[in-house]
């Protein structure tokens, strides 16, 4: 099969990966945690993903792939700049303790209803504010929708940690919400469920 | 109750994954029929299902700013060498 020259893979790079800026800036954005970090993060990230388009196998997932390069520019080139903490906490997330009524229905439950008046901006913000293995965990999973075997290949770590930050990500996020919808009083404290440790109603 | 308290703790154990789509077949629904027959183990779940969806809606970014999209889309065929 004759090479392809650089000008057809220029083509094929802009037709092809140009199209998913927007969908790496939401992630970009969760990651360097400000528009101007990110704007930059995602022109260094297209440069790379050019120079390495060659290697990209078609047919693959584009988006995890170039979600991969996102990754390690932003290891390589922000957070080393920002020295933000690379591990997480050794201590336990403790375990998200107040559900305790019943959804048979199908409909929402009442706790996810409490979580839902909290603004789009303070959920944002409580996902920015996570140790980064938890939050490139839940970004990964919940606001991009990728496999734990296309999450295990973007952060190059095994399944088993992608499952435990994950685990980990949303219960620190549960109780980091919960804690903002209790102290802006968006929790009526009249319901039985808003009630930590109360014994379940029902029987 | 037709189920044992350790039936629960299996499932509860694999709950993400069965919510993550990362089950299926057979496992997949011997988590189905637990959950059908065990409101505390379904409540748990669907809270867990209506959080990854409040997680995913509200910090979904969507389309950037276009003044931003045109600015990078220009730094970036600049750069390619156009």
């Amino acid at each position: 099969m004759a090479e392809e020259t650089v000008e057809e893979r220029r083509q094929r790079f802009e037709s092809e990966a140009l199209p998913y800026l927007d969908g790496l800036y939401g992630g970009a954005l969760r990651l360097t945690r400000n528009p101007a970090d990110a704007e930059d993060l995602l022109q260094e990230t297209f440069m790379r993903a050019f120079s390495a388009f060659h290697t990209f196998e078609p047919g693959t997932n584009l988006k995890a792939w170039l979600y991969r390069i996102l990754m390690n520019t932003y290891i390589s080139s922000y957070r080393k700049a920002k020295r933000s903490p690379q591990t997480v906490p050794t201590d336990d997330v403790e375990p998200f303790s107040y559900i305790r009524s019943i959804a048979e229905d199908g409909s929402r439950t009442p706790e996810a209803e409490v979580l839902d008046r909290i603004p789009d901006e303070e959920v944002k913000h409580a996902l920015e504010e996570l140790p980064e293995q938890f939050r490139v965990a839940v970004l990964l999973a919940d606001v991009e929708g990728f496999s734990y075997k296309e999450i295990a290949d973007i952060t190059e770590t095994s399944i088993g940690t992608v499952m435990s930050r994950l685990h980990r990500g949303r219960k620190a996020l549960q109780k980091a919400l919960w804690q903002y919808a209790r102290e802006r009083g968006l929790v009526d404290e009249d319901k039985p469920w808003a009630t930590p440790r109360r014994t379940a109603g029902r029987s | 109750m037709g189920h044992a308290e350790t039936d629960c703790r299996a499932v509860l154990e694999r709950l993400y994954l069965y919510l993550d789509g990362e089950i299926a077949g057979e496992e997949c629904a011997t988590i189905q029929i637990h959950l059908e027959e065990c409101n505390g183990c379904l409540h748990r779940y669907g809270f867990e299902r209506d959080f990854k969806e409040l997680i995913h809606r509200k910090c979904s970014e969507g389309k950037m700013p276009e003044t931003l999209a045109e600015r990078l889309r220009a730094n970036i065929r600049t750069a390619l060498g156009h």
